[in-house]
């Protein structure tokens, strides 16, 4: 199982960057993005550089690797004709999904990454984590959510047909309520609750937290508990859906169709 | 007249040919929501950076930066639908005018780019409770026509890039972002490096967005005619340049038989 799950990683990793417009997302438009968050933020403080300019750019960098890739992937298979062979091989199809949502993620943060060093080479920008240990372990916890929320995305996204055209129109609206580039304390007051019924507002929210200068263990408290609910929340809508998709398949024989 | 008349009638036809089989959800959710939810995060970007500064030019010019659906993705289409559904080599054999032909089916584009820029500016004033003055208006669609021809011009060069490269949606892509970055619309172009500033004189709607925010923050029309005419002739040269490209990748199918290849 483990075998397939990282062949799975590897082959998807890349068939994804054989796609020219994921190369796009993955090299190009991170590095357009934060030059225009450096742009606009020039005049502000270095903290508020790294939790909007930085953590900014760099999240939706990553929301972009799953929203053009891990959300579409089965549609995409769908479209090669690909998704029932996959779906009878012997190696569980929930395998295969995670395989190829991690690999999209990996991508995701490298791009994440890249964003990062451009920043911090280009424009000087810099880097002030109290505790890099507690950082680096709130990373990994956000991807393994973010990763959760993919699974829950691409089952949803099977089972709709206006897929691909949502599939356009989820960026922007998730850069806004998630607050990437503000706090989500500025938006209208009925907003806000949307904004914390997604992970990607509590995931960069504690990276924010890990990250300010006079962190303590409090100050994440709040975002980490919220994560881990909301992911709780998102892997049990996954299980859902998973079910919904295999009924779809077994009992319906519908899987490749809508 | 009857020219004239088919000028605008092979417009409008090539236009439904793009969109009239789309479902009308798919139409609202690629050109209106998408450039609206676009608009709406720089918008809330912008107020709270810059605390309400100058926020009517900076939606304003957010406003005309969302022409990009049409001046850049819209207008590939036109020569890559056909390229697609394999008319090209039709098109191009028949003895019409192509450089009508092409321009014809670019007015729809800048049109739509137009009804876009202005349904996002509406959704601006009215979410964020700003007032334009009434004699900004006439001003400001002249500001914009003449940006979004000129964008539509360097749409049309990209699309010709169809005939030699399948990466169109990248090249789309960068060359949206790149309007997106270099025109300015979300800060003032004097934080930018010298040397982009002068890599941004050279690309449509920088003169636009720079307008547009003299006409809505500071009530400034002197610079509007001899700023317009800049764009108004970059706009032209752009043109030139596609209707060259698209003339020399004629010559090219005519020779090697590859217009429909990559």
């Amino acid at each position: 199982m483990m075998r397939a799950l990282l062949r799975t990683i590897r082959v998807h990793m890349g068939l994804s960057m054989a796609r020219p417009m994921f190369q796009f997302i993955i090299w190009a438009s991170p590095l357009f993005l934060a030059t225009i968050a450096i742009f606009i933020y020039s005049s502000r403080s270095p903290e508020d550089i790294f939790h909007y300019v930085i953590l900014g750019s760099g999240f939706m960098a990553l929301w972009s690797s799953i929203v053009f890739s891990s959300a579409s992937d089965i549609n995409r298979e769908r479209y090669y004709g690909t998704l029932e062979i996959i779906f009878v091989s012997p190696v569980p199809f929930f395998i295969v999904l995670i395989g190829k949502i991690i690999g999209n993620t990996i991508w995701g943060f490298l791009s994440m990454v890249i964003s990062f060093i451009y920043l911090v080479f280009l424009f000087g920008v810099h880097i002030t984590i109290p505790n890099p240990m507690v950082f680096f372990l709130c990373t990994l916890f956000v991807l393994l959510a973010l990763t959760v929320f993919s699974f829950f995305l691409s089952l949803a996204f099977t089972l709709s047909r206006q897929a691909e055209a949502l599939m356009n129109f989820i960026e922007y609206p998730i850069y806004l309520i998630c607050g990437f580039m503000f706090p989500v304390s500025i938006l209208p007051i009925w907003v806000q609750p949307i904004s914390y019924l997604l992970p990607p507002t509590w995931a960069i929210e504690l990276l924010r937290a890990v990250s300010t200068n006079e962190f303590s263990i409090n100050m994440i408290e709040k975002s980490l508990i919220g994560l881990v609910v909301v992911t709780m929340i998102y892997m049990v809508l996954g299980i859902f859906c998973y079910r919904a998709v295999e009924k779809k398949a077994r009992i319906s024989g519908k899987l490749g169709v809508y | 007249m009857e020219a004239t008349l088919r000028f605008f009638r092979h417009s409008l036809l090539s236009y439904r040919a793009l969109f009239g089989w789309l479902n009308p959800k798919v139409y609202i959710l690629v050109m209106v929501l998408n450039p609206l939810s676009q608009l709406l995060f720089f918008a809330v970007l912008v107020n709270y950076v810059y605390d309400g500064k100058g926020l009517v030019g900076y939606i304003g010019a957010n406003a005309l930066i969302l022409c990009v659906m049409s001046s850049v993705f819209g207008i590939m289409t036109i020569i890559t639908s056909d390229r697609y559904m394999g008319t090209l080599q039709l098109v191009m054999a028949s003895p019409a005018n192509k450089i009508g032909l092409f321009l014809s089916r670019s007015i729809a584009h800048i049109l739509n780019g137009l009804f876009t820029s202005m349904i996002g500016l509406i959704f601006g004033i009215l979410i964020f409770q700003i007032k334009i003055p009434i004699e900004a208006i006439l001003p400001l669609l002249s500001v914009w026509l003449v940006s979004i021809f000129s964008a539509c011009g360097l749409g049309l060069i990209i699309g010709c890039f169809c005939l030699w490269t399948p990466s169109m949606n990248l090249i789309a892509n960068l060359l949206a972002s790149s309007l997106l970055l270099l025109s300015g619309a979300n800060y003032p172009q004097s934080i930018m490096p010298t040397w982009l500033t002068y890599v941004a004189d050279f690309i449509p709607l920088t003169r636009g967005v720079e307008l547009t925010k003299q006409i809505l923050n500071e009530r400034n029309y002197e610079n509007v005619v001899p700023i317009l005419g800049q764009e108004f002739l970059l706009g032209v040269t752009f043109f030139i340049i596609s209707l060259l490209f698209i003339k020399y990748a004629e010559y090219l199918s005519r020779i090697k038989g590859t217009m429909d290849l990559d």
